[in-house]
């Protein structure tokens, strides 16, 4: 095997996170449990990212910085990157779930809502702060159901970066602002 | 004395007792001739433009004769003389041949041998035993056509009912009949025969022309048609350059007819059916119960209509592209059998403008060998060629 | 009669024969060029009898799982690159089921959705069997639509939008906006041209040392070879202490004397020998076309006794049988006669190992970067080189009158060299920088020259063939300027340390 040692660490994120998605598959733990359980550790990743790395090597302790291009800047990925980079990775490995960072104001268009349930998850988590939404959709063939978690602005970068990169189609972002939502689909047999 | 239908069929049989390949209606046409002149002949018909009539009942001792004779006589309603030609051609040729065949090796003029192999097409043959009796016919009708005598009345009927029905060319020489043309318009107007007899043979003759026209024009028309666009297409196919797949992303019906892997089961897939139904259309008929249905046009146009649809369909499969290795062997083998099929059913079905144009029916034999030879190659490859597909 | 039916006999048994040698053939062992439907691409035709590489699904499979078979394979050999190249269209962006909708337009998890191997008819430039305007399928509709999030792009058609050197399908390492707009100030030329790996890589050398020459412990007769002796004194091998035996007398051990090293002495070593010591460049040799017929990927030959095997029919095999149905022989080497590009009649014969580049004992990395290559390659834009500017450079340097890494050899461009934990090492892989070109912009053309000229430089098809002799005149890409058009005010980057 080549050794890839940043897809093995990826990698090992998601086997944590597709062990967790079979295992309650195997004790009939409904869908939408099975997406709680998996978005909480997405998310508690997520979080542990933007703090401890990036928020620390790049603001606290100003030894790197945080870059869209961060392989031509030697910095660090964007906590957005990460995200989508560990999404991608699991897409690759297994059918059994995927998730995705989608939101209506997306910087890149292919992270806009691509299908109706989609885009109706994240109007629905726009509009009713705190809440998540739970749907199914079927594409391609298949069954699926899909869970949108929102997601906030929790740090002045990433309402900065956002209003202010020029691919974004929206600039009036304030901290505490829904940005978009988390997306987990599951294949329903 | 052989009767006139006995003489037809000993000319039409080769050295091996293989018969030689004729139209089959202009043969079944020269049978009922032969028996209605062999009637006349023996003054038991007449004929005049309204009906055939029975001049006579006593039999004449021929078997196959009395049975026609009979089979007139006992018809209430009068029928003329183009109904008698064609019901005895449709209806009995096959009997009256079978019936002079077996009169033949009765008499030991003829073997009969069964062919063993292969099964399916089991065809009797029937190898000459008495060479004088069997050569004679021929001799004496080559005698009367070279010589300046005059020959024997029944000799220049046969000659006549020869030329009615187009077989002269089939049993001699074409070229050697072309000679002879003035020759064979002069005996057909020798006037050796009483007036009344004369003139029944005469409407016989008349007749089987009629309907031999009538009958088989249409089919060897349709044919002959058939295969010279079938000729022409391949040339054209051949020749043109490839059409090229098209440049354009999205949906093309070209694209998918040539490069896309379901498409190409279903073209491949009813191509060999095609292929198949072709063939088996062309056994059928060599199986003379089928033959006998219909007289082997439908049969035939089947086959013909079949190449083409093939060949239609080997454009959609490939767009005429050789292809690679063994794939191009498969389609060079394929497009030869295609073609020497077209020139093979022109030389046949085009055979009377053929000679006219100086081409000998020899051609056409050569031609249906090479059709045959391009097709023997073609299910190793096609079976090769579909393990291909399947294993890589 | 007889004659009939041996004919039926004939037709019927040749054609269960023929089927049934060509199906052993197919299952078993023997050679399978005839098989070959169609011309295969340039490189894969190199390994055009290994066809267990690419075809891994077991006979028969269904449609479905022999596409998955193939499209793995494909993997094998290029995901390496593909991975390097931060591939724009990575197979795993469109595994998510919301990618569903694209499936259905052109199914790009699968490479034979744009690369059919063996139709030649419509293989187009970079084994791409898609017409050229492919982006077209997903790239002109809703929120993905070029025309109308990009108005510069309004009137374009869409076969140019990978062809005219503004978009690669995979690697865009070099022409993605952010970097054009980071480059676009550079001018054409910098002010002191100079290569930075190679004139690090060129720095490493150490001087040769005639005085090695007494130490080399080889037997009397193959000292006494021509040039052998002298080759190697005078080679990086006896300044860097190799002496003969590692390469002719590996098994000795590391202080054996003479007499063990003769005894153990080989006198022509295999090339793998080399991969002792220089893992990495016999690894990226295997990658290129040069080597590509040691790839490990490769399938082996078949063993016609274990097919049989796995069908049940083992040990039913004589011997003589087993000979027959061998596949036939496959050199590991490519041959020069087996190129497709051309090449100079007279090397025809040469088969492609290190030693065909690299005499064996000079192993003279200067000879291997220009002389070696044109011994072979015999193309317009081969024989441009020579009286081009980059050769003059490269005369220079050698000449001492201009700075280690300011000349430009063939390997410059086309085995560029890497920097691999701190070692600079000659990427062996001659088409890591080939295709599609402006793969070469970042790893060898910005050293020296503006991004802009690069790009239309490469995008000169005509100047290519020159070899550069002379400017980009008529080709001018304007992706630089579209850039800088749209993106005025530069680039924002919100997480910049403020230092």
């Amino acid at each position: 095997m080549r050794k890839r040692p940043f897809k093995r660490t990826q990698f090992a994120l998601g086997t944590v996170v597709a062990v967790v998605a079979v295992g309650v598959a195997a004790e009939g733990i409904s869908y939408r449990h099975a997406a709680d359980m998996l978005y909480l550790v997405m998310s508690s990743d997520r979080a542990v990212y933007a703090q401890k790395v990036v928020q620390r090597l790049t603001r606290d302790e100003r030894i790197l910085t945080a870059s869209e291009h961060f392989k031509d800047d030697s910095a660090l990925p964007l906590p957005a990157q990460m995200f989508r980079f560990g999404a991608e990775l699991v897409a690759d490995e297994t059918d059994d779930f995927s998730y995705s960072l989608l939101s209506l104001h997306p910087i890149n268009k292919k992270n806009g809502p691509g299908t109706a349930l989609e885009r109706e998850g994240l109007q629905y988590v726009a509009d009713n702060p705190g809440e998540n939404f739970y749907g199914e959709e079927e594409l391609g063939g298949l069954r699926y159901f899909a869970a949108v978690y929102p997601d906030v602005a929790v740090a002045e970068a990433c309402v900065g970066c956002h209003n202010n990169h020029k691919d974004s189609p929206r600039t009036d972002a304030k901290l505490g602002d829904v940005m978009g939502g988390v997306l987990i689909r599951i294949p329903m047999d | 004395m052989l009767t006139f239908a006995e003489e037809l069929v000993l000319l039409l049989n080769d050295e091996d007792g293989v018969p030689v390949p004729v139209q089959e209606d202009a043969f079944a046409c020269a049978l009922a001739g032969a028996v209605l002149m062999d009637l006349a002949f023996a003054y038991r018909i007449d004929t005049d433009l309204q009906t055939l009539v029975v001049t006579g009942r006593t039999p004449i001792g021929n078997p196959t004769l009395d049975r026609i004779l009979r089979k007139i006589a006992t018809r209430p309603e009068a029928a003329d003389t183009r109904t008698w030609i064609r019901e005895l051609s449709v209806d009995e040729a096959a009997a009256i041949h079978e019936e002079v065949l077996s009169s033949l090796v009765e008499r030991g003029v003829l073997a009969r041998q069964a062919e063993k192999f292969p099964w399916i097409l089991r065809t009797p043959r029937h190898p000459i035993i008495e060479g004088e009796a069997a050569h004679g016919v021929s001799r004496r009708i080559r005698e009367a056509l070279h010589s300046d005598d005059i020959p024997d009345p029944r000799d220049i009927t046969l000659i006549a009912l020869l030329d009615a029905c187009d077989l002269l060319a089939d049993i001699f020489p074409a070229a050697e009949i072309e000679q002879c043309r003035a020759r064979i318009e002069q005996l057909r107007l020798m006037d050796l025969i009483g007036r009344e007899l004369a003139g029944a043979i005469a409407d016989i003759e008349r007749t089987i022309i009629a309907a031999l026209r009538a009958r088989s024009a249409r089919f060897r028309k349709l044919l002959l048609h058939l295969s010279v666009f079938g000729g022409l297409a391949a040339t054209v196919a051949l020749l043109a350059p490839r059409i090229p797949a098209p440049d354009r992303f999205g949906p093309s019906l070209l694209q998918s007819l040539w490069f896309d892997g379901l498409w190409q089961q279903w073209s491949g897939y009813l191509l060999l059916g095609f292929s198949g139904a072709g063939l088996l259309a062309v056994l059928l008929l060599k199986v003379r119960p089928v033959a006998r249905l219909g007289g082997g046009h439908w049969w035939r146009l089947a086959h013909v209509g079949f190449g083409l649809c093939c060949a239609l369909l080997l454009f959609a499969h490939t767009g005429f592209r050789l292809g690679a290795n063994l794939n191009a062997a498969l389609m060079v083998s394929y497009l030869a059998a295609l073609a020497f099929g077209a020139l093979a059913g022109i030389s046949t079905n085009g055979a009377p403008q053929l000679r006219r144009m100086g081409i000998t029916p020899k051609l056409r034999s050569i031609l249906m060998r090479l059709h045959r030879v391009a097709l023997y190659p073609l299910p190793a490859l096609v079976a090769i060629h579909i393990l291909i597909v399947y294993l890589y | 009669m007889a004659k009939k039916a041996a004919l039926w006999i004939l037709c019927v048994s040749g054609t269960l024969i023929a089927t049934a040698f060509v199906a052993i053939w197919m299952v078993v062992g023997g050679d399978r060029r005839m098989l070959l439907i169609g011309k295969t691409t340039d490189a894969h035709h190199q390994i055009e009898t290994a066809c267990e590489t690419c075809h891994a699904a077991p006979p028969f499979a269904f449609a479905a799982a022999a596409a998955k078979a193939l499209n793995k394979t494909c993997r094998n050999c290029h995901e390496d690159a593909l991975q390097a190249a931060e591939d724009s269209h990575a197979r795993k962006r469109f595994r998510s089921p919301r990618m569903a909708v694209y499936w259905q337009k052109l199914d790009v998890r699968l490479c034979t959705a744009c690369h059919v191997e063996h139709r030649p008819e419509i293989t187009r430039p970079g084994a791409v069997t898609v017409a050229a305007d492919f982006c077209v399928a997903c790239h002109s509709e809703g929120d993905q639509d070029v025309r109308k999030a990009r108005p510069s792009h309004a009137g374009l058609p869409f076969d140019t939008c990978a062809s005219a050197g503004c978009h690669n399908y995979h690697d865009n390492r070099a022409i993605y906006e952010d970097f054009l707009v980071r480059h676009a100030d550079r001018p054409w030329v910098a002010a002191v041209p100079v290569h930075g790996l190679a004139m690090r890589s060129r720095n490493q050398k150490v001087p040769a040392e005639a005085a090695k020459r007494g130490a080399a412990l080889a037997p009397a007769v193959a000292l006494a070879a021509p040039t052998a002796l002298h080759d190697w004194a005078g080679s990086g091998h006896a300044a860097a202490g190799v002496n003969c035996a590692a390469c002719h007398a590996p098994t000795a051990a590391q202080d054996a004397s003479r007499a063990a090293v003769e005894a153990q002495w080989i006198a022509a070593p295999d090339t793998a020998i080399c991969w002792d010591c220089h893992k990495a460049q016999v690894k990226t040799f295997a990658e290129g076309r040069h080597g590509m017929r040691r790839h490990p990927s490769l399938a082996p030959p078949r063993d016609p006794s274990r097919r049989l095997e796995a069908i049940g029919l083992g040990g039913l095999l004589p011997k003589a049988a087993a000979a027959w149905l061998a596949d036939p022989p496959r050199p590991v080497r490519m041959t020069v006669a087996e190129a497709r590009l051309p090449m100079r009649p007279e090397a025809a014969a040469k088969a492609l190992h290190c030693g065909t580049c690299h005499q064996p004992h000079a192993v003279d990395t200067e000879r291997a970067a220009v002389e070696a290559c044109a011994s072979c390659h015999d193309d317009t834009h081969s024989r441009a080189y020579f009286g081009s500017a980059h050769h003059e450079l490269w005369r220079a340097e050698l000449a001492g009158k201009a700075p280690l890494g300011a000349g430009v050899s063939c390997a410059t461009c086309h085995m560029a060299k890497v920097e691999r934990g701190g070692k600079v090492v000659t990427s062996h892989n001659q088409n890591a920088t080939l295709w599609p070109n402006e793969k070469m912009i970042r790893p060898v053309c910005l050293d020296c020259h503006g991004l802009g000229f690069a790009i239309d430089a490469l995008a000169d098809a005509d100047l290519v063939a020159r070899n550069f002799q002379g400017r980009p005149a008529t080709i001018h890409v304007k992706s630089v300027e579209w850039a800088l058009r749209r993106t005025q005010g530069g680039v924002h980057d919100h997480f910049q340390a403020t230092r």
